[in-house]
């Protein structure tokens, strides 16, 4: 290294340590958000430039003359060699989902600090190595799934295990979604009316691309957008008029079958229709969208409202009940380490990686990116005032139904909050009410919106940018409701094939319907009940989702920890199982605090005894009695399935660690998968 | 310096048809050989019957 790029580079660290120690050391005075933006792009640039190069070179030897999949078996179809800097795009697209953003928005609970320490800390040690080595092991196994590589490498129980954890997690992951644009929308015409619309646009961009001009993306993405837009302004129209009001002013509940029905059709219809037209415009949407926040951020500076802390570390926090220790790693999940990532790398990325070198800039930076948009969205969520933040994402039945019992709530915590404040800004944003919309994307849609508006429009686009940033969110969602489902379906049809073939067999519609059906009514069992859950049901199904994620991060960990070994790599070990440990012990107690914790509002069996016993003592009206007995049953069943979570890593654990010892103690050969070495036709110094 | 304004823009271009989808088709054609290609509107159900139906996730939480 020349001596001023050495200069450059302990510049970057330099600023990004004096930016961290500004955030971490502030007391009293509002941070700005440049400082997290500043800290946050510093430390990923230089743990990018140092440590992926030390995986890159001692841990993973990555091989440049090592022709990669793309180029052995390139088809023009599946394996295309394709430049890096695209591929990055095409990666990034695919694991940045709403996760970054919710997450860190409801993690702000405990003030912006742990939160931004777990975003920057758990990315460069943990989620960025994650994806760079599952796209590192998957690149030299031709493209192979985890799953496939858990059962060739560990062992086949293992295998069985990943692809178990994967439909299990996919069910939990596709309720909260769910539920999170449900919360959203629910008695929002305006932002119902523009969702409601994205469908007929997607199917003309669908019906474009497959008749007028096949496969012209873009062209259909650009009309797609603009008609978007339309449909962001034109729905304060709705919004005004009475009957069009009426007509898209919807409950919860109504809400939440209105989303599994589109669930159900979106995974029945065929693709060209409505699923890819979708993708691609969310796509658009998403990248664009990202970088319109980071430049809001920059040019508007907004001031951090939000302590460094709040008393909620205490675990008594409104928005999601339990200590610092393990529910905000939990919480945070995707903008810090997310398994689902190990999918991706694992899954359409290798083949299309052009040099084998090219993986340390796709699986480590694209994590890197992630990482600074949960960053983006927690600057957003604590730039609120705390008061509007919590009233916003507190459940009814912790502050109250009514602006002045939120507000009561609110101030007596020391987060002073006038009533009058809640009413005007619901209304500027267009809204009868923006009290108890738990989910995050709400607040983040406040955030977001005053960013941009103080950009472009000022007060008077607040409106128009609330509903954009609203529309945004629930997009993507959607985009990951329809493939989640599809690939679901998928999965099902797979395993009860196995018993019942006729269910596995392609192009059968009876087969396609009952598939569907499974997939949709057990994400949908789970989203109806959170949408009836008085404590909003983000508080029990968001960790539920955070700790079956951690989980597969987990698995996909094990996994590479158990290739390194037989790699022979026992000096770097660490690299993983560093991580891997901490997940495990993270996953571990969050399962068992939820499971058994005495607090009601954590733990998911105290929760069911204290309204058994309601019953019990007769404090419950007869007309709930029905439904009490099915929150006791929920309960429950949380419990069990966040159970079977916790015994699959210990399952998959025992296996992994006997596989480790034979090898280490030499009691059996380390055989590795690897498909045997070619070298690359474009050359070594091509990189 | 034109030059290299409109040679960087030009990249640009490329690049986000490559990354949207947009020139997968020529792409093909370009690695089509000698066998008889797909035309334009087989060649994208083809592409998006084995993107979505290998059973494989391709968009993250």
């Amino acid at each position: 290294m020349k001596i001023l790029e050495k200069l450059i580079w302990l510049l970057v660290a330099l600023v990004g340590g004096g930016a961290l120690g500004a955030i971490a050391l502030s007391r009293g005075e509002p941070v700005n958000g440049v400082f997290f933006v500043v800290a946050a792009g510093c430390t990923l640039l230089v743990a990018y430039r140092f440590y992926s190069a030390f995986l890159a070179a001692r841990v993973l030897s990555l091989d440049a003359t090592r022709a990669t999949p793309a180029e052995r078996m390139d088809d023009g179809r599946d394996f295309v060699p394709t430049n890096r800097w695209v591929v990055l795009g095409h990666h990034f697209a695919a694991i940045a989902g709403p996760g970054p953003l919710v997450g860190p928005t409801l993690a702000a609970q405990f003030g912006y600090l742990p939160g931004t320490l777990w975003l920057v800390v758990g990315a460069v040690l943990g989620g960025c190595v994650q994806d760079f080595v599952i796209l590192f092991c998957s690149l030299r196994r031709d493209g192979r799934s985890l799953g496939q590589m858990a059962r060739d490498e560990v062992g086949r129980r293992a295998g069985v295990l990943a692809m178990v954890s994967v439909l299990a997690i996919m069910v939990i992951l596709l309720a909260v979604v769910a539920l999170v644009v449900v919360n959203a929308l629910k008695h929002s015409p305006w932002g119902t009316f523009t969702l409601a619309m994205t469908i007929p646009i997607a199917m003309a961009m669908g019906l474009y691309m497959r008749f007028w001009r096949p496969g012209r993306v873009l062209e259909a993405s650009v009309i797609g957008f603009a008609l978007i837009l339309l449909a962001v302004v034109s729905g304060q129209w709705v919004a005004q008029s009475p009957e069009w009001a009426q007509l898209f002013t919807l409950s919860g509940p109504a809400l939440a079958l209105a989303v599994i029905a589109y669930g159900f059709a979106a995974s029945a219809l065929p693709v060209w229709l409505l699923l890819a037209p979708r993708d691609y415009l969310s796509a658009f949407i998403k990248v664009g969208v990202v970088l319109a926040l980071a430049a809001g951020i920059l040019l508007v500076r907004p001031a951090m409202q939000m302590p460094a802390l709040t008393r909620f570390v205490d675990g008594t926090g409104p928005v999601f009940a339990g200590t610092i220790f393990p529910f905000c790693f939990i919480t945070i999940a995707c903008g810090a380490i997310s398994g689902f990532h190990a999918l991706i790398s694992s899954g359409t990325t290798p083949k299309l990686l052009m040099r084998e070198s090219d993986a340390r800039l796709v699986g480590y930076g694209s994590m890197a990116m992630e990482s600074f948009v949960g960053i983006m969205a927690m600057v957003a969520a604590c730039a609120l005032q705390p008061g509007v933040y919590f009233a916003i994402n507190s459940p009814a039945g912790i502050v109250g139904a009514s602006a002045e019992q939120a507000a009561a709530t609110i101030s007596a915590w020391g987060f002073p909050l006038e009533p009058a404040t809640m009413h005007e800004l619901a209304g500027s944003v267009g809204e009868e009410t923006l009290l108890n919309r738990t989910g995050g994307a709400p607040s983040l849609a406040v955030g977001m919106a005053h960013i941009f508006a103080s950009t472009i429009g000022g007060g008077r686009l607040l409106g128009i940018w609330y509903h954009f940033a609203i529309m945004f969110e629930a997009l993507f969602i959607l985009t990951v409701l329809d493939a989640g489902t599809r690939v679901g379906r998928f999965m099902v049809q797979e395993l009860l094939g196995r018993a019942l073939p006729r269910l596995a067999r392609a192009g059968s519609w009876t087969a396609t319907l009952v598939t569907s059906g499974i997939i949709v009514g057990a994400w949908g069992y789970f989203l109806i009940q959170g949408v009836l859950d008085p404590l909003g049901g983000i508080n029990s199904l968001w960790p539920l989702f955070g700790i079956a994620n951690q989980i597969l991060a987990a698995v996909a960990l094990v996994v590479a920890t158990t290739i390194l070994i037989k790699m022979r790599r026992n000096r770097y070990l660490w690299v993983t199982l560093v991580p891997t440990v901490w997940l495990v012990t993270v996953t571990l107690t969050g399962s068992y605090q939820k499971m058994f914790h005495e607090n009601p509002r954590i733990g998911f069996l105290a929760q069911a005894a204290a309204l058994e016993e309601q019953i019990e003592d007769g404090s419950v009206p007869e007309e709930k009695l029905a439904e009490t007995r099915r929150l006791v049953f929920n309960n429950r069943l949380d419990a069990a399935v966040t159970g079977f979570f916790a015994l699959l890593i210990l399952a998959l654990l025992v296996e992994a660690v006997w596989e480790w010892h034979r090898i280490l103690s030499g009691r059996r050969e380390a055989y590795l998968t690897e498909a045997p070495y070619v070298r690359t036709r474009w050359g070594e110094s091509a990189s | 310096m034109r030059g290299g304004a409109l040679a960087a823009l030009r990249t640009f271009w490329r690049r986000l048809r490559e990354w949207s989808g947009d020139a997968a088709y020529e792409t093909y054609l370009a690695r089509a050989g000698g066998a008889e290609p797909l035309d334009r509107k087989a060649f994208y159900l083809e592409s998006l019957h084995r993107r979505y139906h290998s059973g494989r996730i391709d968009r993250c939480c």
